[in-house]
C-alpha cells in the first residue's frame, strides 16, 4: 500500500525515501515535488500540497461547499465510524477526503476537486460524492473546466450502499458537463481504485496519470486471491494502462501544471500557446488561394504508377512531421478507452494559425524501424476507435477536426478482424457524417480505401499533388482482375488514383501543389502550403452553423452516384488488399 | 583554525587536501567507499570512516552518511574537493545547520551561481560580458528578435541535438526565419523533439578561466588566468598559465571583471570564473565554479600560493593576508591530466590493476597522484590517474620539460591503457607549440588521424 513519508517542512530535515531508503535532504525532497531525486519514486501528496503545486503561484480559493459525512448505518468495526471520521479530520485538517477550489492554471480559470488519500484512504463516501457533484455544478454554472485529482481505495464501506450510489451521482454530474461542452480533466494519482476508478476518475474528457500511478476496478490482491490469476509486476500502472488505451498521457509531476495548461488553453480556446501561437498569420488574408488548385486542367498529367510511387516515398513528411511544422503546440492524446492505443493513428489538440483544432492522422515513418513501430500506418480497430473518441471530444468542445490521411489501408490481420475492423470503420463513417463542427481532410500521401475513408468524411477533402486515393491498392486490383500482381501500373491507371483524376471526379475539392521534388524534398515548404490551405478552408467554413456543417457534409457524400459509393467502398473490405 | 577536517572526496584531491592539512597541523578524516578502503588518502589520513558501497550515490554523494561521519569523528569542517558534493547548495546548507563548516562559498551563493540563469543575470549586472543567447527554447518570433539583438552569426541548436547534427549557423537576419523553421523540422524528424535555442556563434574560441580568492570580509583578489583550451567533449586535458597569445591587458581586464563578479555575489573562498575568448579577443562569461579546480596546481606553480591552505584559512574566518600586489606570477606552468583511458577506443576508461607505476621527477616537476604499483583503478569513479605539472621560465622550456616528464612516465598493467602518448602528441603538436589552438584542437587532431585510417 502507499507509504507516506514524514517530513519536516520548515527546517532542513531529512526524508527517508520509501523506495530506495536513501536519506534525502528535506528541502531537496520538497523542491523535487516529493519525488525521490535518487530513485524517481513518487510519494503521495496531500490535497493542499497537490493544489499548491498545480495552480498558478500556489494560490487558490477554497469553494464554500457544504457536505459532511453522517453515519447512516450506525456502522461499527473495531471503532465506531464517527470516531474514525473525527480522527481523520484531526489528523488531516480536512473535513473530507476531497478538497474543492477555484484557481487558474497557466492563466485559465478552473474548478478543482482534489482527493486526499490520508483521509480514510480517499474513500468515496456520501460527502465525497456530494462535494465532487457540487464542484461539477459550480463548473457547469460558470462553464469553467473541471479538474479532478483522484486518490482513493474505492467506496467507503462504512456508508454501505449509499456510498455505491455516489458513483452514479457523480457520473450524472459529469454527463451534464458533457452536454454543456465543459472540458473535464482527470489526473490519476497512486492509487485510484474501485468506485472512484469506475466513475468520475475515468469519465473525464482527458485522463492524465502520474508515472507509476495505479488505477483499476479490482485491486491486485483481490484478483490474485479470488481467481488466482498471475499478474505482471507493472499490472494496472499508468504505463500498463497507457498501452491499453485507458489513459491519455503520463505526465511527470514537474510538468503537470504546464501540460494541464496546454490542454486547458486548447480546450477552451483561451489563448494561443506562448511564444509562437500566431506565428504565421502572414498568409492569412488570401490564405489557401495561392496554394490550392481547384481546376484539374491546371494540374500536370503524371503517369499514375509514378504517382503511386511518389505517394509512398519514405522521404515524405509524416503526420507527426506536419504536426511539428504546420501546426503549433501539438498535445497528443492516446488510447481508445476500450482496448488499446494504436500506434498507426495519432491525434490530439494543436493550434493552426492561432486557432485550436483537433488533429488526427495515420502515422507511417521514414525508416524500417519507424514503419514497423507504426505498423506501416495500417490502423487497428483501436486506431479508428481512438479517432472516434477524439472526434467526439472535438464535437463536445466545438473544435474543428483536421484529419491527415496517409495509409495503405486498414490493417488486414486476423486480430483486426477479431476486434471488429469493419464495425470500427463503419461507425467512424457514421460518426463523421453527424459531427456539427468543421471537418477537413488532407490526403498527405496514400489514401488506401476504407482505411483512409474512415478518417475522411469531411466537409472538404484536399490532397497533395502526389497523393493517391483509391478503393483498392493497384497491386490488389491487379491480382484480382489481371491475376497478375505485375500489372499494378496498369491497374493504377485504370483506377485513376492520381490527384488530377480525384479532382476531376470531385472526390477531392482542391489540390495543394507540392514543392519541386515532392514534399520530402522540402518539408518546410510543404508544411507551409498545408497550413495555408487548411487555414483557408477553415475560414471558408467559419460562418456555417453546426447543422449547416453537418448538412453540407452529408450532401457532399450524397452526390457520389456512379463513381464510388460508400457501399462499394465497404464491400471491398472483404477482398484481399495485396 | 580547524582542529579536524573531514575530506569528502577520494583520489588525488583527497590526498592533496590531506597534505595541506598535515602541514598546518590539522587532523584529517578520510571517508571512503568499500572500494577505496586501501586508497592512498585513507592510508595517509589520521582517521578513516567507511561510508558506503562503491556506487557514488551511496557513498561520496550520500550527504547524510558524510554528515554522520563528521559528527562521529568530531570534524569541525568538511573539505569537499571537486566533483561529488562540492557544489551542492543543499549539502552546504545541511552542513551549516549541523554547525559544520563546508569549505566553499556560503550555500545561498552556491545556489545562485549553480543556476545558469541566475548566475548569468548576476554577472551581467556586475558588468561581465555574456555570450548572448537564449537559455530556453524560444518560439520563432522571439528567437528572431533575439538573433537580431545578438548580431550575426548566430547558431540555432536543437535541444536534443549533439555531435554537429541538428544545428545551423545563420549569418543574416533575412535567412533566420527559414533557418529556424528548417532546424526545427530537421530536429523533429531526427530526434522527435523540435525544440531549438539560439546562441551567438563563435567560430573558434579559447577557454580561459580566472582563479579568485575571497575572504568573508569583502576582500577579493585574483591569481591570474589558466588556459584550458585543450579539451575533448568539454573534458579538460591540458591546462597552462599564463594563457599564451593573449592581447596585452586582456588577462588583467578579465581578472578585474572576475573580482568584480565575485564581490557582487558575495563570494567567499577559492573560485573560478570561466570565460570564452573569441578570435577578436572579446571575452564572454560562462560560469563560476564554486570549488577547487583540478588544474589549480598550475596557478600554485607560478604564484607560489598554496590554494588549498588559503581555502582553509578563509573558511576558518581569517582575513586574506595576500593583496593583489602580492600576486606576481612568474614563468609558465603546464598541467597534463594522465587518465586511465584508451584514446584509440574513444577514450573508454580502462580500470584494473596497475603493475608498473613510475612517475616523473626532477627539477620543477610536480606529480599529484593517488596511484601506486599494485593499485587497482576502480571502475566506479573518474579515470584520472595523475596530474603532471611542470614549471619553466618560458613556454618553450615548459613544453620541453613536459615532454621529458611524459617520457619518464611509465604506467602499465594487464589491461591498462593511459592517455600519455596522446598527451605527448598534443603537447608536441605545432599548433599547440605555436599556441594557435582553440577548443577544437583535439577534434581536429582526431579528424586528421581518421582520414588516412579510413582508406
Amino acid at each position: 500500500m502507499t507509504q507516506t513519508v514524514d517530513r519536516i517542512v520548515d527546517e532542513p530535515g531529512w526524508v527517508l525515501c520509501p523506495g530506495c531508503t536513501t536519506p534525502v535532504y528535506g528541502k531537496r525532497w520538497l523542491r523535487n515535488l516529493s519525488v525521490c531525486p535518487e530513485c524517481g519514486r513518487y510519494t503521495a501528496l496531500t490535497a493542499v500540497e497537490r493544489l499548491t503545486q498545480l495552480v498558478d503561484d500556489g494560490r487558490y480559493e477554497r469553494l464554500d461547499l457544504v457536505a459532511r459525512s453522517e453515519d447512516p448505518l450506525q456502522f461499527v468495526d473495531t471503532v465506531p465510524y464517527p470516531a474514525r471520521l473525527a480522527e481523520a479530520r484531526a489528523r488531516t485538517g480536512l473535513d473530507e477526503a476531497v478538497l474543492c477550489a477555484r484557481a487558474t492554471v497557466e492563466g485559465v480559470p478552473v474548478v478543482l476537486a482534489v482527493m486526499d488519500f490520508r483521509f480514510l484512504g480517499g474513500s468515496l463516501g456520501s460527502a465525497v460524492g456530494e462535494l465532487i457533484t457540487l464542484a461539477a455544478e459550480v463548473a457547469l454554472a460558470g462553464r469553467t473546466p473541471l479538474v479532478i485529482v483522484s486518490a482513493s481505495g474505492g467506496a467507503r464501506m462504512q456508508e454501505g450502499v449509499l456510498s455505491l450510489m455516489q458513483m452514479a451521482k457523480t457520473a450524472a454530474a459529469l454527463a451534464q458537463l458533457d452536454e454543456a461542452g465543459v472540458l473535464t480533466v482527470s489526473l490519476i494519482t497512486d492509487p485510484t481504485f474501485g468506485g472512484v476508478a469506475a466513475s468520475f476518475a475515468t469519465l473525464c474528457d482527458v485522463i492524465l496519470a502520474e508515472p507509476g500511478a495505479r488505477l483499476g476496478f479490482a485491486g491486485r490482491r483481490v484478483i490474485e486471491q479470488t481467481i488466482r490469476q498471475q499478474l505482471p509486476a507493472e499490472f494496472q500502472t499508468a504505463e500498463f494502462l497507457l498501452d491499453r488505451g485507458v489513459v491519455d498521457r503520463i505526465v511527470p509531476r514537474s510538468r503537470l501544471r504546464a501540460e494541464l495548461g496546454r490542454l486547458l488553453r486548447a480546450g477552451t480556446g483561451a489563448d494561443g500557446p506562448s511564444g509562437d501561437g500566431r506565428s504565421s498569420g502572414d498568409g492569412r488574408p488570401e490564405a489557401g488561394a495561392d496554394v490550392l488548385v481547384r481546376d484539374p486542367g491546371r494540374l500536370p498529367e503524371v503517369d499514375p504508377w509514378e504517382q503511386v510511387r511518389r505517394a509512398r516515398d519514405l522521404a515524405r513528411p509524416t503526420t507527426l512531421d506536419y504536426l511539428a511544422t504546420a501546426f503549433v503546440d501539438f498535445q497528443e492524446l492516446h488510447g481508445d478507452r476500450i482496448s488499446g492505443d494504436c500506434p498507426s493513428v495519432v491525434g490530439g489538440t494543436a493550434w493552426l494559425d492561432g486557432r485550436p483544432v483537433l488533429v488526427i492522422g495515420q502515422q507511417k515513418g521514414h525508416t524500417a524501424a519507424e514503419l514497423s513501430q507504426r505498423n506501416f500506418g495500417m490502423p487497428m480497430p483501436s486506431g479508428y476507435r481512438k479517432a472516434a473518441r477524439l472526434m467526439r471530444l472535438a464535437e463536445k468542445l466545438r473544435l474543428p477536426v483536421v484529419t491527415l490521411v496517409d495509409t495503405p489501408g486498414a490493417y488486414p490481420g486476423a486480430d483486426a478482424e477479431e476486434q471488429g475492423q469493419a464495425v470500427a470503420i463503419a461507425e467512424n463513417l457514421r460518426l463523421m457524417a453527424s459531427l456539427t463542427v468543421p471537418v477537413i481532410t488532407m490526403i498527405i500521401g496514400e489514401g488506401g480505401s476504407g482505411g483512409a475513408l474512415a478518417l475522411a468524411v469531411a466537409n472538404r477533402v484536399l490532397a497533395f499533388t502526389s497523393a493517391v486515393y483509391s478503393v483498392i491498392s493497384p497491386e490488389g486490383c491487379a491480382a484480382i482482375l489481371w491475376k497478375d500482381p505485375t500489372a499494378a501500373p496498369r491497374a493504377a491507371a485504370a483506377l485513376r488514383v492520381g490527384s488530377r483524376d480525384l479532382l476531376r471526379l470531385g472526390v477531392v475539392d482542391g489540390v495543394v501543389v507540392e514543392p519541386d521534388g515532392g514534399t520530402g524534398a522540402d518539408p518546410l515548404t510543404a508544411a507551409d502550403a498545408l497550413r495555408r490551405a487548411l487555414a483557408g478552408i477553415l475560414d471558408e467554413l467559419r460562418d456555417l452553423t453546426g447543422p449547416q456543417l453537418r448538412a453540407d457534409r452529408r450532401a457532399r457524400f450524397r452526390q457520389y452516384g456512379s463513381a464510388l459509393t460508400v457501399e462499394s467502398e465497404l464491400r471491398t473490405m472483404s477482398q484481399p488488399r495485396r | 583554525m580547524f582542529r579536524t577536517i573531514l575530506i569528502a572526496n577520494r583520489g588525488e584531491i583527497a590526498l592533496r587536501v590531506a597534505r595541506a592539512c598535515r602541514e598546518m597541523g590539522i587532523r584529517t578524516v578520510a571517508v571512503h567507499s568499500t572500494q577505496d578502503r586501501d586508497s592512498a588518502a585513507v592510508r595517509y589520513a589520521d582517521e578513516a570512516v567507511q561510508i558506503g558501497p562503491p556506487p557514488p550515490r551511496q557513498s561520496y554523494l550520500c550527504a547524510a552518511a558524510i554528515l554522520e561521519a563528521a559528527r562521529r569523528t568530531g570534524a569541525d569542517a568538511i573539505h569537499p574537493g571537486y566533483g561529488f558534493l562540492s557544489e551542492d547548495p543543499d549539502f552546504a546548507e545541511a552542513c551549516a545547520t549541523e554547525g559544520i563548516v563546508l569549505i566553499g562559498p556560503p550555500a545561498p551563493v552556491m545556489a545562485k551561481l549553480g543556476d545558469k540563469g541566475s548566475a548569468r543575470a548576476i554577472m551581467s549586472a556586475a558588468g561581465l560580458p555574456l555570450l548572448p543567447g537564449s537559455l530556453d527554447p524560444l518560439g520563432p518570433e522571439a528567437a528572431h528578435r533575439l538573433a537580431d539583438e545578438i548580431g550575426y552569426p548566430v547558431i540555432i541548436k536543437a535541444v536534443a541535438g549533439g555531435g554537429g547534427r541538428g544545428m545551423q549557423v545563420v549569418t543574416r537576419s533575412d535567412e533566420f526565419p527559414d533557418a529556424h523553421r528548417r532546424t526545427r523540422a530537421t530536429a523533429q524528424m531526427l530526434f522527435g523533439d523540435g525544440r531549438v535555442y539560439v546562441e551567438k556563434y563563435l567560430r573558434s574560441a579559447r577557454h580561459v578561466e580566472i582563479q579568485v580568492l575571497c575572504d568573508a570580509y569583502g576582500n577579493a583578489i585574483h591569481l591570474g588566468e589558466r588556459d584550458c583550451s585543450v579539451q575533448r567533449r568539454h573534458q579538460k586535458l591540458i591546462e597552462e598559465t599564463p594563457s599564451p597569445r593573449m592581447p596585452d591587458g586582456l588577462a588583467e581586464r578579465m581578472g578585474a571583471a572576475a573580482v568584480a563578479g565575485a564581490s557582487a555575489v558575495g563570494y567567499v573562498g577559492a573560485g573560478t570564473f570561466e570565460f570564452l575568448v573569441d578570435p577578436d579577443a572579446r571575452y564572454h562569461f560562462m560560469e563560476v565554479n564554486c570549488r577547487i579546480q583540478v588544474e589549480h596546481p598550475v596557478t600554485e606553480a607560478v604564484t607560489g600560493v598554496d590554494l588549498v591552505q588559503e581555502q582553509l584559512r578563509v573558511a576558518a574566518g581569517e582575513r586574506l593576508t595576500l593583496t593583489q600586489q602580492d600576486i606576481r606570477p612568474r614563468g609558465v606552468a603546464i598541467e597534463c591530466r594522465l587518465n586511465a583511458e584508451d584514446p584509440d577506443a574513444g577514450f573508454a576508461p580502462t580500470p584494473g590493476l596497475i603493475e608498473e607505476f613510475v612517475v616523473p621527477a626532477g627539477p620543477f616537476v610536480r606529480v599529484d597522484t593517488h596511484a601506486y604499483p599494485g593499485y587497482v583503478v576502480p571502475p566506479n569513479y573518474d579515470s584520472l590517474l595523475a596530474k603532471l605539472i611542470v614549471w619553466a621560465p618560458d613556454r618553450d622550456r615548459a613544453i620541453a620539460r613536459m615532454l621529458r616528464a611524459l617520457d619518464e612516465c611509465r604506467v602499465s598493467g594487464p589491461r591498462m591503457s593511459t592517455t600519455r602518448d596522446f598527451l605527448r602528441k598534443v603537447v608536441d603538436h605545432p599548433t599547440f607549440r605555436a599556441a594557435e589552438h582553440t577548443t577544437a584542437l583535439v577534434d581536429e587532431l582526431f579528424a586528421a588521424v581518421r582520414v588516412p585510417a579510413a582508406r
